[in-house]
């Protein structure tokens, strides 16, 4: 049996090869648009790694994806998008640290030491299920986990009050929580 | 482009780029490279303790019998089993039979008795949580993955002799590695696509940049290297101390291969390598086949 329109989704839910296929042949052009235009002043190999990374991410958890081809394609959308802007933070954040002369001198402060620092299956893990909230709960999730952003800015960027986005982030967090892998991260 | 149009990229609405099918292939390549780290006895004992009656390869024989009676002995019936594990493809079954032997024949017996009561365990996790249909708990989760750790380093012992038995030809491992590379998968895998035919045996070696992985498979068996070895632009077939050799290289993909067949033992290994001359590739394979 080969994957069409019809059944990828329940075939790539079982691992089988030709629902990766199909995705490839569907998916890769949007995916690759959209890493693109986040990385275009990067280098060619990092775009090519996070596309190796998206599709990967998006063949190991497909179990955890609900909805038809149309919430697929938002979806595969959402895993680039996310991981396009994560990457360009870590390069953008390795270049400051090997740009600052004074760093390998200084004691790191108590605000560094605390910063939690998420390991690449941590943020996979909080990634997919960021995925799961509504759109603005989304945005201020991923700019606060993946873009590090304090949260008075981003309330300037959504035009939202620091209260709100407060709130949003709290019961957020919650929700999220009921995964058990995420309950210890959030709670 | 800000982060704020970043984050509000239309999907619907993007003028798609191009994609060849090279890069295609690539992709592919990685993913289902990616997926292979998982032997394939460790997720058959892990997630397929199943055991059909019919099973091929040792069908009636005492050997089965005694898989049979051992599998009884340890996890119950096989009808119950088959409750814990109802969405497991049959295919994989029949090797898990071989699995249990393999390990009572080449563990001691105090290592036998806490592999099975491991396995036993597992089992009875699974159960549990199908029971009252939930996901583990903390605590659950945290011994399971224990469980499989555990599990892995008493596979480890018997692992090359295991994947021997699973396929036709002779494994083949390197004599001569290049200065500075290591190998760093120290099992052996197979790759779950094969299921039913001949495994690959795939080992991995890195100097800690530059990393190379050599493919054992049957003379006439494909796997998804065929995908990235069909893109490599350049190719040379020869012949070198009696075996059939092809060299490949792509600028594109910034990689080279190997690839020598030995068509009297019915197996192929293909060598590909981020960072090795054509010499060191020669020296590596020669050195699998000519024994």
């Amino acid at each position: 049996m080969k994957s069409s329109a019809n059944n990828f989704i329940t075939r790539l839910k079982k691992q089988k090869e030709d629902a990766l296929d199909y995705i490839i042949d569907e998916y890769m052009p949007l995916v690759k648009t959209i890493a693109t235009k986040i990385l275009h002043n990067m280098k060619r190999e990092d775009i090519d790694e996070c596309i190796n990374d998206v599709f990967l991410t998006v063949w190991q958890n497909s179990r955890l994806f609900q909805g038809d081809t149309k919430d697929f394609k938002k979806w595969i959308g959402m895993i680039t998008k996310y991981k396009a802007i994560d990457r360009y933070r870590q390069a953008k954040r390795q270049i400051e640290l090997e740009h600052s002369d004074t760093l390998l001198e200084q004691k790191p402060s108590i605000i560094q030491t605390d910063r939690p620092v998420l390991q690449r299956e941590d943020r996979n893990e909080i990634l997919l299920a960021i995925c799961q909230l509504d759109d603005i709960d989304r945005e201020i999730f991923i700019m606060k986990y993946y873009l590090e952003l304090p949260n008075s800015k981003i309330a300037e960027n959504l035009g939202l009050s620091k209260a709100a986005v407060d709130n949003r982030l709290y019961r957020g967090k919650k929700r999220l929580a009921t995964n058990t892998k995420l309950r210890e991260r959030f709670l | 482009m800000s982060m704020k149009e970043w984050m509000n990229i239309d999907i619907d609405n993007l003028e798609l780029l191009e994609v060849t099918d090279y890069e295609k292939a690539r992709v592919k390549q990685y993913v289902l490279k990616k997926q292979k780290r998982k032997p394939i006895w460790r997720h058959i004992a892990v997630a397929s303790v199943i055991i059909i009656a019919t099973g091929f390869a040792f069908e009636g024989s005492s050997i089965a019998d005694a898989a049979q009676s051992l599998i009884n002995q340890l996890f119950g019936s096989k009808e119950k089993l088959k409750q814990i594990y109802p969405d497991e493809p049959q295919e994989e079954f029949n090797y898990f039979e071989r699995h249990i032997e393999i390990a009572k024949e080449h563990l001691t017996e105090e290592e036998f008795n806490n592999y099975s009561q491991l396995m036993k365990e597992q089992v009875e996790i699974k159960a549990k949580l199908q029971k009252e249909k939930r996901e583990p708990n903390e605590e659950e989760a945290k011994r399971l993955h224990q469980i499989t750790e555990i599990l892995r380093v008493y596979e480890n012992k018997f692992a090359l002799i295991e994947a021997q038995q699973l396929v036709s030809y002779p494994i083949a491992k390197p004599s001569y590695v290049p200065n500075g590379y290591n190998q760093v998968n120290e099992s052996f895998y197979l790759a779950e696509k094969d299921i039913g035919e001949d495994p690959t045996v795939e080992l991995e070696y890195s100097n800690g940049e530059a990393s190379f992985s050599t493919s054992q498979q049957g003379i006439a068996q494909t796997n998804d290297l065929e995908y990235l070895w069909q893109n490599f632009e350049e190719s040379e077939s020869y012949s070198l101390h009696g075996f059939e050799f092809v060299y490949v290289k792509s600028e594109k993909m910034n990689k080279t291969g190997m690839r020598v067949t030995v068509p009297e033992k019915r197996y192929k290994i293909t060598l590909i390598a981020d960072n090795l001359s054509k010499d060191e590739m020669e020296k590596v394979l020669l050195s699998m086949v000519e024994k």
